[in-house]
């Protein structure tokens, strides 16, 4: 029901959604019912406006008395601005309305390594092993492979990156 | 007042409770990243309640246990004072000061990393010999960010 709601209020537009497991959700990719945990975003190639996706977020909390940010959609400002290409794998859809991806590894170890919060070091950490990196050149490998240039200079990865690699 | 939990769906969860789960062994990370979301979205409105209770430090308390006391007595004061907030009482008792200081890094017992946190750590945390980076590392408020174009 509360996707036949969102697509009512979005006019019959599709979404597509990354979702970007938060820490213990990282080595199996496994995904709790609520969305409380995970970091979501819309896909930019499907929705070039994120105003619609936001109304059928609203729409959907007045219907059920929830929260305006039931759906913890706040990341996505941060991948749309420094790490646009996301490379991600199709998981599963939801009634033909909502079609949801996982990100790979190496683009979570990216913004993760860029958002650089005391709270991220656990799931840096676990990535860069499962991932075998060992060294400075290999992350900022994939660090390149993301993160746009100018983000790397904004969020100060290289500051960030020494406590991993000194 | 506290929120009416059927009236929203998301479980509070303050700092005391989070301290709680910190000392049931839950990764403190864990506990204390769902209060950030909280006191940042969910619940905003209820900052004051969310920090107002006293954490209660087991007797028999760990060296880690008492140090994550000391940090969350540091990031009460710390984001009640950002957020404009009366600071709660609680919060300057001295069982909240470690007498050792305590540099949180993968590489402690380094001195240029214990150098770097000392200057980079907000007063609230070293007052308390709490070493651990800056504010905005531990409390970015991504609810607040409008996109790095815009503040650049």
């Amino acid at each position: 029901m509360l996707l036949q709601q969102a697509r009512r209020a979005t006019e019959d537009i599709d979404f597509a959604l990354i979702i970007q497991p938060g820490s213990r959700q990282l080595p199996q990719q496994v995904f709790r019912a609520t969305v409380q945990k995970a970091d979501v975003s819309r896909r930019t190639s499907a929705v070039p406006d994120a105003s619609q996706f936001k109304r059928a977020v609203e729409t959907v909390a007045e219907l059920h008395g929830l929260p305006n940010d039931w759906m913890n959609d706040e990341a996505a400002v941060y991948y749309y601005d420094d790490a646009p290409e996301a490379d991600v794998a199709f998981w599963r859809s939801f009634g033909k309305v909502l079609f949801v991806y996982l990100p790979t590894r190496e683009y979570i170890l990216a913004t993760k390594i860029a958002a650089g919060r005391r709270k991220d070091r656990g799931d840096i950490q676990l990535l860069l092993r499962e991932l075998h990196i060992q060294t400075r050149s290999q992350v900022q490998v994939v660090l390149d492979s993301f993160l746009l240039p100018e983000a790397q200079a904004f969020w100060e990865v290289q500051r960030k990156l020494n406590q991993f690699f000194r | 007042m506290i929120p009416n939990p059927s009236a929203r769906r998301v479980r509070f969860q303050t700092l005391k409770q989070s301290y709680q789960d910190i000392c049931a062994g839950d990764d403190p990370w864990l506990p204390l990243g769902n209060l950030l979301h909280q006191f940042f979205g969910y619940y905003k409105e209820y900052r004051t309640e969310l920090v107002r209770e006293p954490i209660e430090i087991p007797e028999e308390a760990s060296l880690e246990l008492r140090r994550w006391a000391a940090f969350c007595a540091a990031a009460a004061e710390y984001l009640c004072k950002k957020y404009a907030l009366p600071v709660p009482a609680w919060v300057m008792d001295e069982r909240y000061t470690l007498a050792v200081a305590w540099f949180d890094d993968l590489s402690p017992d380094v001195l240029e990393v214990q150098e770097e946190l000392r200057e980079t750590s907000p007063e609230e945390f070293t007052r308390r010999n709490v070493f651990c980076g800056s504010g905005d590392d531990l409390f970015r408020n991504k609810y607040e960010y409008e996109g790095r174009r815009q503040i650049a």
